[in-house]
């Protein structure tokens, strides 16, 4: 276990002197301070479009780290020939596996938790419309909540990107299969829609599959369903973040049985 | 390569995948009975020149920011000059007799389309609905369209019961469809929150149209559970009204 957490350090490491990281944190960081902007163009309405479109950069710039981390730590590493290096020592491969994702994910984590907190300032930064924005509703507990369950995306995420960048042949098509994951992602309930709209045949069969396949993001879209009437409560949350644990340990654990065989 | 001098899995690495995609298939059956996709299906969105946009924040899960967009655009449309949209319409007197020149009101003929696209990325963007909603009908002056959005509103989120607040205030004071607004508003009535005003608006209706029992039943359902005493207290004045004309509504209330 020891080695696996002196790989998960040294990958955060990596990542936080990793210049495109660095890119990707103030990039994060001035479009959310630019949200202020588009904000002012919704007179009534400013905290609203300040707090949506921060949640969504804050998941977007949450998948670029992850992304950009699996595919510069890992998929350059291979490509380079640098793993060589960690591989000839007594490190089981599942142990690497495992080290770069936590390392990823807390990597990510850091990410988010940075971009949250210059989000709230940002949003206090107006505390006229952020009273009226946040009078009916406990701000203070559901918003560390949202960004709990954006972490769930992005712990799939990181494993999916992880899968791609140990088994993609470069690393553009690592970057676009796990984009397409992304976006795949985002459409289960519309998948179920076609389900339910498609007669039995092969078509059905195949759309049962990709629903099985791509993970439902959905379930984590609490920054979209959070104000919505009759929303399902903590029971449901702890579902999803199953589904999550899950998920990303199904996909890690095929990552190594992989990576196990693999020969370089 | 595969390396073949070691199985092809291992019986730990196969455990615990059959353990992890048991718990996927546990938590995703478990998530899907409680859960029900509360945004209209893609098919149902407004297509116009911005669908592609609208489409593209979907892509990345984000409804409320499309929405956020699409209110943008409607404030941009609905603010900016529109000496280009006039066509010569002549002064528009309202159904109230309040008189509206074409520079007051301006015409904005896509007002109601953009309004629908906004409700149709984010059926819960209330406050922004019902901003074009009173757009339409007070300084528009185009009920049936005004109607038309609040009516697939109510559809798409039930629970919000200012909807029916607007709709009410809407037909009331353009008079004369008194059997669709007592409808509206005894819907209204379903919902715990529903304001006492629209209840008494109710109350008043079903007097003014003869239903003195139905009546009489909402003005006591105020005043057993309306919140403030203003409102009780008259609701409990309507009542006595009613019960001096009608003394065999007694039963309904002994007090």
């Amino acid at each position: 276990m020891s080695s696996v957490f002196a790989i998960a350090r040294y990958t955060i490491i990596e990542q936080i002197r990793n210049r495109l990281y660095q890119i990707i944190l103030f990039f994060g960081g001035a479009i959310l301070a630019s949200s202020l902007l588009l904000g002012a163009l919704a007179p009534g309405h400013k905290v609203r479009v300040i707090f949506d479109l921060g949640l969504v950069m804050l998941e977007l710039f949450g998948l670029a780290t992850a992304v950009f981390g699996a595919v510069s730590l890992v998929t350059q590493e291979i490509e380079s020939k640098t793993i060589y290096l960690l591989l000839t020592r007594p490190l089981r491969r599942p142990a690497y596996i495992l080290g770069r994702f936590l390392g990823l994910v807390a990597a990510v984590s850091i990410t988010m938790v940075a971009m949250a907190i210059l989000h709230v300032l940002v949003m206090v930064s107006d505390r006229m419309w952020f009273q009226v924005f946040t009078a009916d509703w406990s701000f203070w507990t559901v918003y560390p909540l949202l960004v709990f369950m954006s972490m769930g995306k992005m712990l799939i995420t990181a494993a999916v990107a992880l899968f791609f960048s140990l088994f993609a042949t470069s690393s553009v098509s690592a970057l676009v299969f796990t984009g397409f994951f992304w976006v795949a992602g985002h459409f289960g309930p519309e998948l179920s829609f076609m389900i339910n709209k498609t007669v039995q045949g092969p078509l059905r069969t195949v759309l049962h599959a990709a629903a099985a396949v791509f993970p439902n993001f959905q379930y984590f879209n609490f920054r979209d369903m959070y104000a919505i009437p009759g929303f399902p409560g903590y029971e449901f949350i702890g579902w999803a973040v199953l589904y999550a644990l899950a998920y990303a340990g199904a996909l890690l654990t095929v990552s190594m049985i992989l990576f196990s065989r693999k020969e370089f | 390569m595969m390396n073949r001098s070691i199985p092809l899995v291992r019986k730990s690495h196969l455990a615990f995948l059959i353990i992890f995609v048991s718990l996927v298939i546990l938590a995703q059956w478990r998530i899907e009975s409680r859960f029900r996709w509360p945004f209209p299906a893609l098919s149902e969105l407004e297509v116009s020149e911005n669908y592609a946009g609208d489409l593209g924040a979907l892509f990345l899960g984000a409804h409320r920011v499309a929405a956020d967009i699409a209110y943008i655009q409607l404030l941009q449309y609905y603010g900016m000059g529109e000496d280009e949209r006039k066509v010569g319409r002549p002064t528009l007197v309202t159904p109230w007799g309040h008189h509206i020149s074409d520079d007051e009101a301006g015409v904005y003929p896509r007002l109601k389309e953009k309004a629908v696209r906004l409700l149709r990325l984010d059926p819960y963007f209330n406050a922004a609905i019902l901003e074009a909603a009173g757009a339409l009908a007070f300084n528009q002056v185009r009920i049936d369209e005004s109607l038309e959005l609040l009516r697939e509103a109510i559809q798409r989120d039930p629970s919000f019961y200012r909807y029916h607040l607007y709709v009410a205030a809407i037909l009331y004071r353009s008079k004369g469809n008194d059997a669709e607004l007592i409808k509206t508003l005894e819907e209204a009535m379903n919902y715990n929150d529903c304001p006492p005003l629209l209840q008494n608006i109710l109350g008043n209706l079903l007097k003014k149209t003869g239903r003195y029992e139905e009546s009489a039943r909402v003005f006591i359902h105020i005043i057993q559970t309306g919140a403030r005493e203003a409102d009780r207290n008259t609701a409990r004045q309507k009542l006595v009204e009613i019960l001096q004309e009608h003394p065999d509504l007694q039963r309904l209330y002994p007090q």
